[in-house]
């Protein structure tokens, strides 16, 4: 029931809306009200008294009263959708945005799928509520009162005996929406597992076939498509059996009104068209009932929808309240971590007591072995995650001051693997600056080294690449990140430095590209190249989340700590190989 | 091709016979179902369409002559008629949910596999989004029309045949008038009939626009923080979105015309009946019940006809799914296996290249590329990016087929042998490693479902990985998510080799991966690389110094065709092409190579 309170507030805005929708179905139906009278009194009085004209005169008052109230039908759908389409206008819109601001680690826990479909399945889910269950729920209110003042009117005594199964078809009804509910909640979760294991296929499918393990996966994903139809199946028993009991306990309102209202008749203590009135109403009255069960599975439907979605609303924007106050200005580009702690949400620790302070423009190579924390480094300066203790300063102000969007923009990432949006290599460049002149992106893509291969494909820089596009090979995407960061010109980079994928001459061409980023900006590189490593400043050696040494490259190999091992490892084995004499270029 | 437009922008005729006798295919093994439902709906409809008629014997026999016993009776048939009812129309939902799950499960089971059979280049070509909506939406669509709305249109029919029928008995002249409504209904119909299919075309592909939209936000939400997009796309969505609702509105305008008219229409037709009716009864040719019966039919008599209005947008919808699920089933495999195609026998690990030439589209790729390795032979292929590398791994594997020339594997033509039991004796370790959610047990053991714990951990061992492993939170059961997101670069290498290793592949080819791991991972992995590589025909599109220098033989590519063939020093001798990338690579290194000659070297 909250949850459909909630909903409901989306409908707030449009409250009036919402009103002309109430009072033309509020029109519809009282011309509804008023068929069975007329009818009734066509057939009970001019038909049975022989009184011709009566009867065609009532009858065309009846093609009268359904013009008119086709009239307010037509206005009714169109108000009732437009309310519904507004309401739903603004949950997508709310529901993308709040998605794109949460936090890396709800990203990092997240299926994808689950995601895609909370905020396209589910919210179709809520457009049929909102229009049709909301416009049904209404309108059966009115009804069922509309029919029970009408009935009691016309004679108290058989309105009660008609009325008499319908607290038992309440109680059926909620039985079965009791029943069916959580029944239809476990076919969209099994809808969504599913939709994952699908995508999960499709996206591993090279390693499918290099496996050759197509029956494997088949057998996986027969598991989840069974599970499904099982759940499915246990929904329609539910259904099966309750929805025709509906018409069934219905149908003894009617009875009451044919045996007893048909005594009553012949006694003559009701008329003939009273009869007639009310067998028409009571027989109606199991259209609302009937359809109950119907809004009930809708509803339950929304409900379940409507909880999928406010799960991902309620979950707390990134620094969404704690998004502080400042632009940044005049970026210097100098950066201090300041006794800096982060322990992830699993509590497991990542880094415990970071002091660093780096000056504006300078180079700092962040290495270390797998999982010493070097990635959590570079994640918390963007604020992707707070720090749990201590605080990062840029220009001398804690990050947290500075407006989210601000430090982000000063800030530029190349990460290991870049993301191509469907979008044209224009736009996938300017990214980080929509809108900026195609000379600049020429530019940045010239430094980038990526320029010459954007003109060769068929459109140019209108070309699209990405999923629906072009594909790029890793090299050319990472050009591409490279151009996006040189076009946002930030003053302060992370650079995860990836050379993943590309030959030696691509190589070469890359680290002209970063050679021509990094310049002149502070830099944070988790560095792989050793040519990298030695234009660093300052290279920092992370241990188990510790800065376990610090120092320039000679200082470092001098010491003979973890870093001169690493770099032993690493580089020595490569150079051992290497023919002398082969060192003139 | 890369540009050709997926097909969501298919949207169906209404009705497709061709496609309806393909559709019905998957309807045909529960025909016995089927046949059991029709007859249990034509109880269904009987018993619906008694109840006017006591109530017509109600009014005319028991009321008006007075007859209180006939009245009870009547009354206590009319709950018994409704017991029924509810019995046929419990068995009738069964049948129709266990019929619909059936053939849903049967389309979707058919539509995976068809999909799993598909080569690469069907994957290359088509977005994630589009495939998993194959199996989602247009399955449900189909469905929808192949059971729950053909069912009811059957249902609707019996229903309108009855109350025709039943009509008609009672009085023709009534019964006639009361169907030229029917005309009006069909001209309504194909009036905005058009216009709304028009209307609806839109919508689903501004839907479409709307998901595709959504879905590539959430999976590039890295970089829409990065670069601090989130308002410019929001804006830009709302732009879709806006679109979206317009297409909605526009289509409901539209199809709300269709049922006040048919109001309109039924008020003519009950009017008709009780001015007319009215006149009969006058000449006493027609009783008073009658006359309310006959509304009551009326009623029923309109009712199938309005669903069979919104049966047409089902049709509508499900022959749009129809055709995109199509679509798929009738594209086949690149690649298949010849008839008569043999199992490849043990492979001892000689790969042949005669020739071969490959394009990809029109683009050609390789242009008569010829080579032989050995069995244990380790080919490193190395040249400019594009220069077709990778194609040439893919080639070995059958991943594409080539366009001319041949690929002897033991002397046997890789296209005369089944892919099954060519790729399972092939191990592929692919750049970006894959891992599916699930443990890092379950992963491992990919390519051999039945390998013990014990075994797992063994291959781990032997190439030095085991520790790695050990490492991670819960050692062999840690769970990957999605995307392995939990797992680093170099890990995820490590267990792709590790995977590959337990396959125990006779010829293994791998896209290698470098430098996006940090040095002491980079030490772990050229370990394992040299434990796996070792004993085993092997393909690597090489980046490691170390890797190409240990190579019995490395293949230069440039421009489609080989341009150096030679070991190491061989080729560095040559001073051709390769002397030149490796100087390249080189340079980088050069001021390194100092620093250890040197450590002051450096400026």
């Amino acid at each position: 029931m909250r949850t459909i309170w909630r909903l409901l507030g989306f409908y707030k805005k449009y409250w009036k809306w919402a009103m002309l929708s109430l009072l033309t179905m509020l029109a519809v139906e009282a011309f509804s009200l008023a068929t069975p009278k007329v009818i009734g009194g066509a057939i009970g009085v001019g038909v049975k008294n022989h009184n011709y004209i009566l009867a065609r005169n009532l009858g065309l008052l009846l093609v009268g009263m359904h013009i008119v109230k086709a009239f307010f039908i037509y206005a009714r759908t169109n108000l009732v959708q437009y309310t519904a389409q507004r309401t739903i206008f603004d949950i997508r819109n709310r529901l993308f945005d709040h998605i794109q601001r949460l936090s890396f680690s709800y990203h990092d826990e997240a299926e994808t799928g689950q995601l895609i479909s909370r905020s396209t399945a589910d919210v179709e889910a809520l457009q049929g509520f909102l229009a049709d269950a909301m416009m049904w729920i209404t309108t059966n209110i009115v009804v069922i009162i509309g029919i029970s003042i009408a009935c009691f009117l016309l004679n108290w005594k058989l309105a009660l005996a008609s009325f008499a199964p319908m607290p038992i078809l309440m109680v059926v009804v909620l039985i079965y929406s009791r029943k069916v509910g959580p029944v239809l909640a476990s076919v969209q979760n099994q809808f969504g597992d599913m939709t994952a294991k699908i995508q999960q296929n499709v996206m591993g499918i090279r390693v499918v076939k290099a496996f050759a393990r197509e029956k494997f996966e088949t057998e996986k994903f027969d598991r989840e498509a069974s599970g499904l139809v099982a759940l499915n199946l246990e929904a329609a028993r539910i259904s099966a059996l309750y929805l025709p009991m509906v018409d069934f306990i219905a149908a003894f309102g009617v009875t009451f009104v044919m045996g007893y209202g048909g005594l009553m008749v012949v006694h003559k203590t009701l008329s003939l068209d009273e009869f007639l009135q009310f067998l028409m109403y009571v027989g109606w009255i199991v259209w609302p009932i009937r359809i109950t069960g119907w809004i009930a599975n809708m509803t339950k439907n929304a409900v379940v929808s409507a909880d999928r979605i406010f799960e991902i609303l309620d979950t707390h924007a990134e620094t969404q309240v704690r998004d502080g106050r400042h632009e940044i200005k005049n970026c210097q580009g100098a950066v201090a971590f300041s006794n800096v702690s982060f322990t992830y949400a699993d509590g497991s620790r990542a880094l415990s007591g970071i002091n660093l302070r780096v000056e504006p423009g300078q180079m700092i190579a962040v290495m270390g072995p797998t999982g010493s924390g070097k990635s959590t480094v570079i994640n918390l300066l963007p604020r992707f995650y707070d720090v749990t203790e201590g605080a990062i300063l840029i220009d001398g102000r804690d990050i947290r001051e500075y407006k989210l969007e601000s430090l982000r923009r000063h800030i530029g990432l190349v990460s290991q693997e870049t993301f191509l949006f469907g979008d044209t290599a224009y736009e996938n460049i300017a990214y980080g600056r929509p809108g900026a002149p195609l000379e600049q992106v020429m530019e940045a893509a010239r430094a980038a080294n990526i320029h010459e291969f954007i003109i060769g494909l068929p459109d140019g820089y209108s070309t699209k690449i990405g999923e629906r596009g072009v594909n790029l090979s890793g090299g050319q995407k990472q050009r591409i990140a490279i151009a996006r960061a040189i076009l946002m010109n930030p003053p302060i980079l992370i650079l995860d430095d990836a050379t993943s994928s590309v030959d030696t001459e691509t190589e070469s061409q890359i680290q002209k590209a970063l050679n021509a980023l990094t310049e002149s900006r502070t830099t944070f590189v988790i560095a792989q190249r050793v040519s990298t490593v030695k234009r660093a400043n300052r290279i920092i050696v992370l241990d188990k989340g510790r800065i376990v040494e610090s120092g320039t490259h000679d200082d470092l190999l001098a010491a003979g700590g973890l870093y001169s091992e690493i770099f032993n490892m690493q580089f020595g084995a490569q150079l051992t190989e290497e023919p002398s004499g082969t060192s003139g270029v | 091709m890369a540009h050709q437009a997926f097909d969501d922008e298919i949207l169906g005729k209404a009705f497709d016979a061709r496609l309806a006798k393909k559709a019905f295919v998957f309807v045909k093994p529960h025909m016995r179902r089927v046949v059991l439902a029709l007859v249990i709906m034509f109880l269904t409809t009987a018993a619906n369409l008694t109840a006017p008629w006591l109530q017509q014997m109600a009014i005319d026999d028991g009321i008006m002559k007075g007859n209180t016993g006939l009245l009870v009776r009547l009354s206590v048939c009319y709950v018994l008629v409704w017991l029924f009812y509810w019995l046929t129309q419990y068995v009738q939902s069964r049948l129709v949910a266990s019929l619909a799950q059936r053939v849903i499960l049967s389309i979707r089971r058919t539509l995976f596999l068809h999909i799993q059979s598909q080569s690469l280049d069907f994957f290359d070509n088509r977005e994630v989004g589009r495939i998993i909506s194959r199996l989602t939406s247009d399955v449900g669509a189909l469905n929808q029309f192949l059971t729950s709305a053909s069912l009811s249109l059957v249902t609707d029919s019996l229903m309108l045949v009855g109350v025709l029928v039943l009509m008609i008995k009672m009085d023709l002249r009534l019964a006639l008038m009361t169907f030229t409504a029917m005309p009006l209904m069909l001209i309504i119909t194909i009036l905005f009939r058009g216009r709304a299919r028009l209307a609806y075309r839109d919508v689903r592909r501004k839907v479409a626009t709307v998901t595709a939209s959504v879905a590539e936000n959430v999976s590039g939400v890295r970089e829409v923080k990065s670069f601090s997009r989130e308002e410019e796309n929001l804006k830009r969505f709302e732009q879709i979105n806006l679109d979206n609702r317009r297409a909605v509105m526009n289509a409901v305008r539209v199809s709300a015309v269709i049922w006040p008219m048919i109001e309109i229409i039924k008020s003519v037709a009950q009017c008709t009946v009780v001015t007319f009716g009215g006149y009969q009864v006058l000449l006493g040719a027609l009783k008073v019940g009658m006359v309310w019966a006959f509304i009551a039919y009326i009623d029923r008599f309109f009712t199938p006809l309005q669903n069979m209005s919104q049966f047409y947008y089902t049709m509508q919808s499900a022959m749009a799914g129809a055709e995109r699920i199509f679509e798929i089933l009738e594209t086949e495999p690149t690649i298949q296996d010849k008839p008569g195609a043999v199992e490849m026998p043990r492979i001892r690990g000689e790969v042949e290249f005669r020739n071969v030439t490959f394009a990809y589209g029109d683009t050609p790729i390789l242009k008569g590329v010829s080579f032989t390795a050995r069995a244990g032979d380790t080919i490193a292929l190395v040249g400019p990016t594009g220069a077709g590398k990778t194609t040439i791994i893919s080639l070995v594997a059958r991943q594409y087929d080539i366009t001319g020339g041949e690929i002897l594997i033991d002397g046997v033509d890789i296209r005369d042998v089944t892919t099954h039991s060519l790729r399972s004796q092939m191990g592929v370790v692919l750049q970006d490693s894959f891992l599916f959610p699930g443990t890092v047990k379950d992963n491992l053991r990919y390519g051999r479902l039945d390998a013990t714990d014990g075994e797992v951990e063994a291959a781990a061992r032997s190439l030095g990985v085991h520790e790695f492993i050990a490492g991670l939170a819960r050692s062999y059961n840690t769970e990957i998510q999605e995307g392995a997101s939990n797992i680093s670069t170099g890990q995820k290498q490590l267990l792709s080799f590790v995977r590959a290793l337990l396959a125990d592949p006779k010829i293994l080819i791998l896209d290698e991966a470098t430098s996006s791991v940090d040095a002491y991972t980079e030490m772990v992995i050229q370990e394992a690389l040299r434990k796996l590589l070792a004993g085993r025909t092997s393909f690597v599109v090489a980046h490691r110094l170390s890797t190409i220098a240990e190579a019995d033989k490395i293949l230069v590519i440039e421009d489609g065709r080989i341009a150096e063939l030679g070991t190491h020093e061989e080729l560095l001798q040559m001073d051709g092409l390769y002397r030149k990338l490796y100087d390249v690579q080189f340079s980088l290194l050069e001021e390194t190579g100092e620093v250890v000659a040197s450590p002051d070297g450096y400026s």
